[in-house]
């Protein structure tokens, strides 16, 4: 006799059938993560090998439900089944990824934000004499600038240019949303002028973005798409133009351009270009993740998918090697540390039900601040020693968009450490993708921060009804969901952000991940305390899942 | 040994084909008597009463029961009176005496008729000039019409004899004709869903048309008359004894045990078991333990009982090792065994002399013993879940069968093809207790941006029916509208959780508008749900909300006693989120559905094969599966159903009230009416089982 104990259902459907298969399971197991949402789920279904179901393929559905509520509480596509024959029968043992898979399933070039130096490639060479380079800024700025020049002696007439070409987002796929840089010149003279040009691709339509007369006070323009330039332009030239003959008698016949900083036009998280309102040289991570669920992820239902604003201002993420989805949200979970993404159910309040074509809900948002279940130690809790997460010192490494590289030390007043004398400094390597001094300012920081205290870590046995303070139900383990916070009575906490007082023998954790297994009826949460859980919940999940070419500019 | 002739046998148990229908005894008339002035009573023992016309228009002679025809456009009719019957599977045979010239010779069997004549359907067969024959269903009474017409293959004659068939079941009428000289049509050939009677008498009936002109008097003469009440009859399996193992040769001793199964418990006592609400339990399979005697003729004959007893075991019906034991332990009804492959090595054969053996075989079967098939008379469902409607948008199924949960089949017919719909249970209590619909226009209290609206049929209820409310001030803003206490009366019966759905109608398509729900004891808002960016009245699902709200322990401590729950604050908020120019126009609020979400909470497409209605959509709460099936049974392909949720089971001793929200995808129209026939096999764990059960 197979089925389950619990009121659990199992639907499995393909491009050739869709069927509830719960008769014919043996056991179920599921787990979902945050950061990730529906991880993974396995059943054994009874059924002969010598036929193959007409449900079961790879990249098919599969669906667990409540069947008290209809409520989905796990989904996600099948992977190639195993299959084994015992004295116990014969058994098909299908797992399934969970919706965040389509996190890896394309790699690409991946520009939003650049601050390039290095690699513009020059182009247009009408003027072979003049000069491009990169190095310290002839004006003065003690910034790295790239530095063309007419040199002295070498004649000009009206058409001489000299002109780079940066062209990252064009090989992404992307467009020219915002352009900013600040320019010098080695004289005031009206007859020279640095330019910006956006063009379609390297030989299309182009729109001379902004031009500015020589002058040796310089400027610092910020053009930006449908004003300066039409939408479509993907490729930038920064360029000196001469519009009048002669013959340069001194040096001074350069213009240098330091902070650049090129933004890709981004998508909506519903799929819509936005071609207005770049105001800034920097994106937030809210503004990445909207833009992948617009532009990759059409699997998420991007247009209601629920996003938080993030704070910290990105000023690098460009990823012109290839990347995923996940990927950047593994780069996006250090700059954030405390907000996670997941991605959900396709059908969470639709009364439709559909073969094909449902999105799965996602979320983006930070960690919750109010605890949303209760429950006790009653039915297991292990909490491991943790005094190994503490560390009052680390580096952060990162490759400037010059190509050297630099090592960010951030400190902190650790008690515990600072009373033995011990320092613990742990070490980060952000690379180019992310490296700035901004981004790796703030991943050090993220880290500290999560770092001052021992965590909160622990798994809890959950097998009866909890306590969900947000529905005002009681729902089953099966129900509880990562990424949520949880007051478990009956254990004493380390004081921590989440246990500020923390003497009352209740302590308050985050669900970092849930496994729930029908034929104990038992799930086993995974505690954590502090963000750090989330990088490492992601990379877990990456782990888990195939993994990508994903590469980084070190 | 024990001996067949000696032992006799305690117990019943016949291998059979199948799991027969549970139905009443049908009506049976082969017309051969002889009355005259009348017809007489029937085979089966039901009085003939005749209508129309004078006594010595009717008689029963040569085999057959006849009206005789003395003018055009007058009618003759007998019914069996004191028969009452709502769903009905009839056939009867019908000999018009003559081919028709002028205008037709009509002959009609008869069902749901009214004591006082005054209504009721036919299914006529319309004998026509040039021989024709036309099937039509139509209804008396209540303006009377021809529901549906068909011209049927085949010619008459005088003399020829046809066959209808008729069949009611709830609102489905359908019927089919044929020379009795060929074979029964496959399809229905004539169908039509009313709802305007819904049970009486049957008979038959006949008429000449008006322009007529046959010679005078013309007979119709009517045989082989079967009436089988209840949609039972319509699907009746055929169960065949395959061996008697309490016949002779055979015998079951005493020895032999049906014990209930294992029980399994699932390691947390607060868990909930698959098919049932509490507790933490599943049955294993159980074993029935037989201990046979079989005592035959010769070497021959027992060599060949040993044998099929072995092909039973091990090919069961239909060679897939599963066979079906009927059991009975000298009760007056049987319950049935579904049984697992046995080896022939496992069949332990101790012979005693050439002629005896004691046969030793231990048997798998599935946990429960099975009833035969009980059905429920045909529901029509109204899509309106105003108080003093039949059936609004709920049925309730009593009297259920058995000693354990057992899967509800429920299949539906017509409007219900290929529409989107929510299945959920009640199944504990007295589920008038519990909060179902909550009628906006009866809501405690809406803000001034709230307005009553005078009656519109497209709304439930009666009087000012709905509510507006106006989120076109502004483009941001948040408009509620509360019910107060949920539940409204302190009940036990209130507790649970439930899926909430309401029934809006929004002004525009563009705007973005969210809904919630609200409990105003902590001012708690469900999950906000955009309302589809669609016109026209639609169903919104918001969520699930517990009643009460909060810690509830159920339980008075230890007593055992359940504490009733008493209303928190309840209402709906809607909020404008996104609006091209200004505000989000007007949202129209019918109702608001809490859909019990404890049980079995099924969405589900049902299938649809576009073939008409003369056909059945099926939700399988055995296989899980949604199917469906053509008007002669058989399982018909089409695209498959997507189903989210779990499949409903009903109970014994309780109510079990089954909702249907029939359309929450596409137009919902408040009129609509669906028609259900819900049936199952009941479930037992004793395998004695009293009558009643």
């Amino acid at each position: 006799m197979t089925g389950l104990y619990v009121p659990l259902a199992v639907r499995l459907q393909t491009d050739r059938s869709d069927r509830h298969v719960t008769r014919s399971v043996r056991d179920l197991e599921f787990r979902s993560v945050a950061d990730g949402g529906f991880a993974s789920c396995g059943i054994k279904l009874d059924h002969p090998l010598d036929r193959q179901p007409p449900e079961v393929q790879q990249f098919g559905r599969m669906y667990v439900y409540d069947r008290r509520n209809g409520r989905t509480v796990w989904e996600g596509r099948q992977e190639d089944p195993g299959r084994s024959v015992s004295t116990a029968g014969q058994v098909w043992d299908l797992n399934a990824v969970g919706p965040a898979a389509h996190l890896h399933d394309r790699t690409e070039p991946y520009v939003l934000v650049d601050i390039p130096l290095q690699g513009l490639l020059r182009v247009d060479n009408v003027t072979p004499g003049a000069r491009d380079s990169v190095g310290e800024d002839p004006g003065g700025s003690g910034e790295q600038a790239i530095i063309l020049q007419f040199p002295a002696g070498s004649p000009v007439n009206a058409t001489s240019r000299c002109t780079v070409r940066y062209s990252d987002i064009a090989a992404a796929g992307m467009k020219l949303a915002r352009v900013s840089y600040s320019w010098d010149a080695g004289r005031t003279d009206a007859s020279f002028q640095t330019e910006a040009v956006a063009r379609t691709g390297s030989a299309g339509a182009a729109d001379t973005a902004r031009s500015d007369n020589w002058n040796t006070a310089g400027g610092s323009p910020a053009p930006v798409v449908v004003t300066d330039w039409a939408n479509g332009r993907d490729t930038l030239e920064l360029a000196i133009d001469c519009d009048t003959a002669g013959t340069p008698a001194t040096d001074d016949h350069w213009s240098s351009i330091r902070r650049l900083v090129v933004q890709a036009m981004r998508y909506t998280a519903a799929g819509a270009e936005i071609t207005t309102g770049y105001t800034s040289d920097t994106i937030l991570a809210s503004d990445v993740v909207a833009d992948m669920l617009g532009r990759w992820l059409t699997q998420f239902d991007g247009a209601r998918a629920s996003i938080a604003t993030t704070t910290h201002p990105i000023d690098q993420l460009a990823y012109p090697d290839g990347v995923d989805a996940a990927a950047v949200l593994a780069d996006l979970a250090e700059i954030e540390a405390g907000y996670l993404f997941a991605a959900w159910e396709s059908n969470p309040y639709a009364t439709s039900v559909a073969l094909a074509g449902l999105k799965n809900r996602v979320e983006y948002k930070a960690w919750p601040t109010t605890v949303r279940y209760d429950y006790t130690v009653r039915d297991g809790f292990a909490g491991p020693g943790s005094a190994g997460e503490v560390y009052n010192r680390v580096g952060v490494r990162h490759r400037h968009p010059d190509g050297t590289v630099e090592i960010h030390e951030s400190t902190q007043t650790v008690d515990i450490l600072d009373a033995v004398g011990l320092v613990r400094k742990a070490f980060i390597d952000i690379g180019s993708d992310i490296g700035s001094d901004g981004n790796a300012l703030r991943v050090g920081q993220q880290f500290l921060a999560d770092h001052g205290t021992a965590p909160n870590a622990g798994r809890l046995t959950v097998a009866g009804p909890v306590q969900d303070n947000r529905t005002g139900r009681r729902v089953m383990p099966w129900e509880v969901l990562p990424g949520e916070l949880i007051r478990v009575r009956g254990v004493l906490p380390h004081v921590n952000a989440l246990n500020p007082t923390g003497r009352d023998g209740t302590t308050v954790f985050r669900i970092v991940a849930v496994t729930f297994r029908a034929s104990t009826a038992v799930a086993e949460l995974e505690l954590d305390s502090d963000p750090v859980s989330v990088t490492r919940a992601l990379a877990d999940l990456t782990r888990d899942l195939p993994t990508a070419g994903r590469t980084r500019r070190h | 040994m024990p001996d067949c002739d000696v032992v006799t046998a305690p117990y019943e148990l016949d291998f059979v084909s199948a799991i027969p229908n549970n139905i009443d005894d049908g009506i049976v008339d082969t017309f051969t008597r002889t009355v005259a002035n009348g017809w007489g009573t029937a085979d089966t023992g039901q009085v003939w009463a005749t209508s129309g016309g004078v006594a010595g228009d009717f008689s029963v002679a040569g085999g057959q029961g006849v009206h005789s025809l003395p003018a055009v456009n007058s009618s003759r009719s007998t019914n069996l009176t004191a028969v009452d019957m709502p769903d009905v599977d009839i056939v009867v045979s019908v000999t018009p005496s003559v081919t028709a010239a002028g205008a037709s010779i009509r002959a009609a069997a008869v069902v749901r008729r009214a004591s006082d004549g005054s209504s009721h359907y036919r299914f006529e067969a319309q004998f026509n000039p040039g021989g024709t024959v036309t099937a039509v269903v139509s209804r008396l009474g209540g303006g009377s019409a021809d529901l549906d017409t068909a011209v049927v293959p085949g010619t008459h004659a005088g003399g020829v004899k046809w066959r209808i068939r008729g069949q009611a079941i709830g609102a489905l009428l359908r019927m089919k004709a044929w020379p009795a000289s060929g074979e029964e049509p496959i399809s229905w050939q004539a169908g039509a869903l009313d709802t305007a009677w819904t049970t009486g008498q049957v008979g038959v009936r006949s008429m000449l048309a008006a322009g007529n002109t046959n010679v005078l008097p013309v007979t119709v003469a009517y045989d082989d008359l079967s009436v089988e009440p209840g949609v039972g009859a319509i699907q009746d399996a055929d169960s065949q004894v395959l061996l008697s193992l309490h016949e002779d040769p055979w015998c079951v001793t005493h020895e032999s045990r049906f014990d209930p199964p294992t029980p399994r418990y699932a390691e947390v006592s607060s868990m909930l078991a698959d098919g049932s609400r509490y507790p933490s339990i599943v049955y294993s399979n159980r074993t029935l333990e037989l201990r046979l005697a079989c005592q035959a003729a010769n070497p021959d004959a027992l060599a060949a009982q040993l044998q099929e007893l072995a092909r039973q075991l091990h090919f069961g019906v239909h060679g897939d090792g599963r066979s079906i034991l009927r059991f009975s332990d000298k009760t007056s009804e049987p319950v049935y065994f579904r049984t697992f492959r046995v080896s022939p090595v496992d069949i332990d054969i101790i012979t005693q002399g050439q002629r005896s053996a004691l046969v030793n075989v231990d048997i798998p079967a599935e946990p429960y013993a099975y009833g035969a098939r009980e059905f429920y008379q045909a529901l029509t469902v109204t899509n309106n879940p105003a108080t003093g409607i039949a059936n609004p948008m709920y049925f309730d199924l009593t009297g259920v069968k058995g000693d354990a949960d057992t899967p509800l089949m429920l299949m539906s017919t017509g409007t219900a093809f290929g529409t989107t719909s929510v299945i959920a249970v009640r199944r504990r209590g007295n589920p008038d207790d519990m909060p179902f619909v909550l009628q906006a226009e009866l809501a405690d209290q809406f803000n001034g941006s709230t307005t009553l609206q005078p009656f519109d049929a497209n709304y439930s209820g009666s009087g000012s029916n709905h509510v507006s409310v106006d989120l076109a001030a502004t483009a941001s803003q948040t408009i509620r509208i509360t019910f107060g206490d949920l539940p409204d009366i302190r009940t036990v019966d209130g507790r649970g959780d439930y899926r909430v759905l309401i029934r809006v109608n929004r002004s525009n398509n563009t705007s973005t508008i969210l809904a919630n729900t609200i409990k105003s004891a902590a001012d708690t808002r469900g999950d906000q749900v955009e309302i589809p960016q669609s016109l026209g009245l639609q169903i919104v699902d918001l969520g699930v909300i517990a009643v009460p709200f909060g810690t509830d322990p159920i339980y008075d401590g230890l007593s055992g006693q359940q504490v009733p729950v008493f209303g928190q604050n309840f209402g709906i908020e809607l909020e404008c989120t996104s609006a091209p120019v200004s505000g989000c126009g007007t949202v129209d609020i019918d109702y608001v559905l809490l859909t019990p979400a404890d049980d079995a909470w099924l969405n589900v497409r049902w299938a649809n094969s576009g073939i008409g209605n003369a056909a059945e959509s099926i939700i399988d709460s055995v296989h899980e599966a949604v199917w469906f099936r053509d008007d002669q049974g058989a399982l018909l392909a089409v695209d498959p159903s997507p189903v989210v949720g779990g499949f409903p089971y009903i109970s014994p001793a309780e109510t079990n009230r089954i909702f249907t929200i029939m359309a929450v995808v596409g137009p919902d129209t408040i009129t609509d009416t669906y028609v259900f026939v819900a049936s199952y096999w009941p479930r037992y764990l004793n395998p004695v089982r009293p009558i009643s059960s």
